[in-house]
């Protein structure tokens, strides 16, 4: 006869994970959801308004990237969580999906930025550099 | 100590499948009225697809949040790879240009 103390059952444990993966990845969610209705909104009153230039819309744009990327890092630690109890290949390839579209996301949306910085302090292409920004 | 059934409950509760699946068309619907009135305001699609893009890229994002799967994951990442084929085709510095300030030709 084997006596056994099982303080936290395995059970209990994965129930436990499983709540809070569904948790974490609903806030990253939310977050993309609210990135998005900001964005649309802004989007909106800027395409209604006066202030019509490309590069107002390109900054709302970026904007909406950074919830999406912010977004992501909850999904991404949703997943790493979900593998915390018996990883199977599937979750570990699709955690390495995840990783990947988040990095991909995260790389590109730093070079949108950098290049917009550029082009506000480098002054407009088609302008000389004296009127360089939007109107 | 936990009670089994409040947490089964929780978890049930949180089971978002239908929500999830209902804000990512809600996305998807921004994304079109977004990229239109982006495309009437500035008259470039240069300035309209990355809107468009970005907001499908929400949407396919959304859908990840419920239980992936890698038709999800395949599409998620798609749209990402669509959308940066879609802007280096566009070339750079081509959604600089204001509405109000056309090219010159």
């Amino acid at each position: 006869m084997t006596a056994s103390i099982e303080v936290l059952p395995e059970s209990v444990l994965r129930d436990v994970v499983d709540v809070l993966v569904r948790v974490v990845e609903a806030a990253g969610a939310l977050i993309i959801f609210v990135g998005a209705v900001i964005a649309f909104v802004r989007f909106l009153r800027a395409g209604l308004g006066m202030r019509r230039s490309a590069r107002e819309f390109a900054t709302i744009r970026l904007s909406l990237g950074r919830f999406l990327v912010l977004g992501l890092e909850f999904q991404l630690a949703g997943d790493i969580l979900s593998t915390a109890i018996s990883p199977s290949y599937t979750e570990i390839g699709q955690l390495a999906a995840i990783a990947t579209i988040r990095t991909a996301l995260n790389y590109f949306l730093s070079r949108e930025i950098a290049r917009e910085r550029a082009e506000v302090e480098g002054g407009w292409p088609d302008q000389p550099a004296s009127s360089a920004g939007p109107p | 100590m936990l009670d089994m059934s409040e947490l089964l409950d929780m978890t049930e509760l949180l089971d978002m499948t239908e929500l999830l699946d209902t804000v990512a068309i809600l996305l998807t619907g921004a994304a079109l009225v977004a990229a239109a009135v982006v495309l009437a305001a500035t008259r470039q699609l240069a300035c309209a697809l990355p809107v468009l893009l970005e907001f499908l890229t929400a949407a396919g994002l959304t859908r990840l949040a419920r239980d992936p799967t890698w038709t999800s994951l395949l599409m998620a990442g798609g749209v990402i790879v669509l959308r940066r084929l879609i802007l280096v085709s566009l070339g750079p510095g081509r959604s600089v240009h204001t509405a109000d300030q056309p090219r010159a030709e």
